[in-house]
């Protein structure tokens, strides 16, 4: 037996005082109330014959006793919440897990999140003398192994909802280390192994949310941008949302937005940076179980002029291209003009003997002692496939690329983002010293990609990632792993964040949505933190929603519903035996 | 206390004749036949002739044939004295309204009956003695006085039904209805102040009033019993076997008054307050053999 809302000790402490004083009050003599009647006369006949003592009278006042110690007894252990079966009940200790994914802040009818009805649960199965270790799906190990009931909850206070990971690896074999479970609401799918119990806390809810938010850079008009919204609304009713978007403090898009059930729709709204900053959406609406994925950030650096020196002997495309974006000042050079000077160099077919210590991209080079040629060339090629996560290559649209050429070189010190179908590197990068550098491994000149819409994206999201922009990262609530150089990480608006580093890795605690500024050498990195997307956001389905009833509530989870009913039943017994004197 | 009756119920009162089993002799000849031998017209009985008697009323023809001097003896009509009296002591403020109220409205009805049949009328109060009491009166015109003095009665004090019949029997000699009219919770017992009445030849009446919770009391738990008369105390746990006792104590007490008055041929009537009172006087005393 463990209790829920206090310790076995609280509860046992309790209960013997309150014990004490119902004995006290009990045996204490009272003053009996006085009742006039007209003449003792018969009462004295009465009260002064000997009459026969029936058992009732006997056991009367002890029957009594007891009632008047056990009723409350039983209202202190229902309020200590009693579970028959929780922590080391199976004779071992008992691992808790809970799912810390977005969609457990969905709010349920009974005004908690669905985090918050798994934490209470945690704590109510914790109390009892096993040890009892929790962890969840987004932290790991938060706790225990211990029986101290307020050391899981302060360790449970420090953590919350996030990016969910894996269910975790370390419990794949439960059952010899004791019991497991697992509280979810099921909406993150997790493969879950068997012999692990699973409570679920999941109830139905609607929801809209803001599922993916972006800004980009308009490359046909300079100073442009356009944010990307997409909206999503997860209920069973089509719901009219006000969506506003603002951009550096200045409103630009206020408008109502109406939305079928199941819908999901998208909006890009073309817009003047100016200054840059944050660009935040928000919508506001009923009946909203989650309210962290209302708004959505971007990020929109400055937009600073920037130099750049065209190494190259002749290449229209890219000196057309360039000449287009008014942000920039471009200056072509002869190979044999180089020297190193300020701002990003492009070198086009060709390199220098040593590597650049500024921001530089190299377009087909030739060997060089510092990137030798590994094999040789792919002809011809096509853009396969690309990990669209680094910034240099985000939104690329390779698919209809075209090479004659493809350098196939020797990128130990590279990190290959975009590969041709047979797997050669397309595109590189690196950042000795902070410095970016990128490579691409084919001609400009040679193939389609001068005519094709991907061109531009390409060189714009390479030259944004140089220096012109931050690179911005979009990542959900939750640890962050940074760069191993951040220096110190600050809420736009808001205050510093602490940085842990554990080994090589940096990392932050980047719960709360919002724009985050981390500090490098080499300039500052900008997190974008969103917890929208459609998969934590769609909170009103879940894989575990027919679990709910059997798998939620243990059987002894109403077991204080049922002392209260004893207790009111033996009160009631003690009423009417003591006013109608059955018993006596 | 309300001792206002309506005509209609006065009138029904007037029609009433008080029954008495025995007939006493009266000051006054009126409508009740006392068994009194004097010059009246009605034979009655013989008597053996005395030195002294009127030799009018020898019977000569009884002499003619049994040799012997009888005196013949008539039955004269005469009124009788009719004693009401009440219980103030403080037990007849139990009830709603109060035994004592009840025992008033009963005193006021008998008073008006006797005084419009011209008998003579007094009521005493008595608690653990003889309290106060009215003049002997007759007359229906009188009973607005005795409306004055019921109403003034409040209860108060013990019952000692023995000391105040005792007083009584000592101040007047006279013989007549006597109607007790009690709740008779007297802890010196009935029997002796009865007696007494029995004994100066009065024609004694009783009327037990009583209430709901005499019969059944209603309180319940732990509780501190305080007398109303004596102000003594009893702590109490009430418990239906007590309660059980109890109603038969008090069954008890009103058999044993009921089978006193049965014993020695007195009217008895037990009415509780919680009856009309109009019916109590029309029905309950017709029942009793008090009215006819």
């Amino acid at each position: 037996m463990t209790f829920g809302a206090f310790s076995g000790w609280v509860v046992a402490g309790l209960a013997a005082g309150v014990a004490a004083v119902v004995t006290a009050l009990f045996f204490m003599k009272v003053r009996h109330p006085r009742v006039l009647v007209p003449s003792l006369l018969l009462w004295r006949r009465v009260l002064d014959e000997d009459r026969q003592v029936s058992f009732w009278e006997r056991v009367r006042k002890a029957v009594s006793y007891a009632l008047a110690v056990l009723v409350p007894l039983l209202v202190v252990l229902a309020l200590g919440r009693p579970e028959r079966h929780a922590a080391g009940s199976a004779g071992g200790p008992l691992t808790i897990v809970l799912d810390s994914s977005l969609s457990m802040l969905a709010e349920r009818p009974d005004g908690r999140t669905r985090w918050t009805a798994a934490r209470d649960r945690a704590l109510a199965l914790a109390g009892g003398d096993a040890d009892v270790t929790l962890l969840t799906t987004a932290d790991g190990i938060v706790g225990g192994p211990t029986s101290d009931r307020e050391a899981l909850r302060v360790a449970l206070n420090r953590v919350g909802p996030a990016e969910p990971g894996p269910f975790p690896s370390s419990l794949r074999s439960p059952g010899e280390g004791g019991q497991v479970l697992f509280i979810t609401d099921g909406v993150t799918p997790y493969d879950v192994p068997a012999g692990v119990r699973v409570e679920s806390v999941f109830a139905t809810a609607s929801n809209a949310a803001i599922t993916a938010f972006d800004v980009r850079r308009d490359w046909r008009t300079p100073g442009r941008y356009e944010a990307y919204v997409e909206l999503a609304n997860y209920s069973d009713e089509p719901r009219q949302l006000t969506l506003t978007v603002d951009a550096g403090g200045a409103r630009i898009f206020d408008r109502a937005v109406t939305i079928n059930a199941d819908e999901i729709v998208r909006q890009a709204l073309p817009f003047d940076a100016g200054t840059g900053g944050v660009v935040r959406a928000a919508i506001a609406g009923p009946a909203d179980a989650v309210k962290q994925d209302d708004e959505a950030f971007a990020w929109v650096a400055s937009a600073r002029p920037s130099v750049v020196t065209l190494v190259t002997r002749r290449n229209v495309p890219l000196e057309t291209l360039l000449a287009f974006d008014g942000t920039v000042t471009v200056e072509r050079i002869e190979p044999e003009a180089w020297a190193s000077r300020p701002g990003i160099v492009v070198f086009d077919r060709w390199a220098p003997a040593r590597p650049p210590e500024q921001p530089a991209l190299f377009i087909a080079p030739p060997a060089m002692p510092w990137l030798p040629i590994a094999a040789g060339p792919e002809r011809p090629a096509v853009w396969a496939r690309a990990d669209e996560s680094h910034p240099a290559v985000r939104g690329v649209d390779g698919r209809t690329l075209r090479f004659d050429e493809v350098l196939a070189y020797d990128l130990k010190d590279w990190s290959p983002l975009a590969f041709t179908a047979r797997g050669t590197p397309l595109v590189a990068v690196r950042e000795p010293g902070g410095v970016g550098h990128a490579l691409f491994a084919f001609d400009l000149t040679r193939g389609n990609i001068a005519n094709d819409p991907a061109f531009p994206v390409l060189v714009g999201d390479v030259l944004e990632w140089f220096a012109r922009t931050p690179p911005v990262r979009v990542e959900q609530p939750g640890t962050v792993r940074l760069p191993p150089d951040v220096t110190a990480v600050s809420r736009v608006g808001g205050g510093a964040v602490t940085v842990n580093r554990v080994g090589d890795v940096t990392v932050a605690d980047l719960r709360q949505p919002g724009v985050y500024l981390a500090e490098r050498p080499s300039g500052q990195v900008a997190i974008a933190i969103n917890a929208g997307t459609r998969a934590s956001s769609n909170v009103r389905h879940s894989s575990r929603a027919d679990a709910a009833g059997s798998e939620a509530p243990p059987a002894s989870a109403g077991l204080w519903i049922w002392l209260i009913a004893v207790a009111v039943a033996l009160l009631s017994v003690e009423w009417y035996t003591w006013q109608r004197r059955v018993t006596v | 206390m309300s001792l206002r009756f309506d005509n209609d119920f006065l009138k029904k009162l007037e029609y009433l004749h008080i029954l008495s089993k025995r007939v006493f002799a009266g000051q006054f000849r009126a409508e009740r036949i006392a068994r009194k031998r004097g010059s009246g017209l009605e034979f009655a009985d013989h008597r053996p002739y005395a030195m002294g008697d009127d030799f009018r009323h020898i019977d000569w023809r009884a002499y003619q044939r049994l040799d012997r001097l009888l005196l013949r003896m008539f039955e004269e009509e005469q009124d009788m004295p009719v004693y009401l009296f009440i219980d103030t002591s403080r037990s007849m403020a139990e009830g709603s309204p109060s035994k004592l109220d009840y025992a008033c409205h009963v005193a006021a009805a008998l008073c008006y009956i006797g005084l419009s049949h011209l008998d003579r009328v007094a009521i005493l109060t008595w608690k653990d003695r003889l309290d106060a009491e009215t003049p002997t009166r007759r007359g229906k015109g009188q009973i607005f006085r005795i409306f004055d003095f019921l109403t003034a009665l409040e209860p108060e004090g013990r019952t000692d039904l023995a000391e105040s019949i005792r007083a009584f029997c000592a101040r007047r000699k006279q013989r007549g209805v006597a109607v007790v009219i009690s709740d008779f919770l007297d802890p010196s017992g009935h029997e002796a102040g009865l007696n007494a009445l029995r004994y100066f030849q009065h024609d004694v009446f009783l009327v037990h009033v009583t209430s709901r919770t005499d019969a059944e009391p209603a309180v319940a738990g732990d509780i501190r019993m305080v007398d109303s008369e004596s102000g003594e105390a009893r702590d109490v746990e009430l418990t239906p076997a007590l309660l059980k006792g109890y109603r038969r104590a008090w069954q008890q007490h009103i058999d044993s008054l009921a089978a006193y008055c049965s014993k020695y041929d007195i009217g008895y009537v037990r009415t509780p307050i919680e009856e009309p009172f109009e019916d109590t006087i029309l029905q309950v005393f017709r029942q009793g053999r008090f009215l006819a």
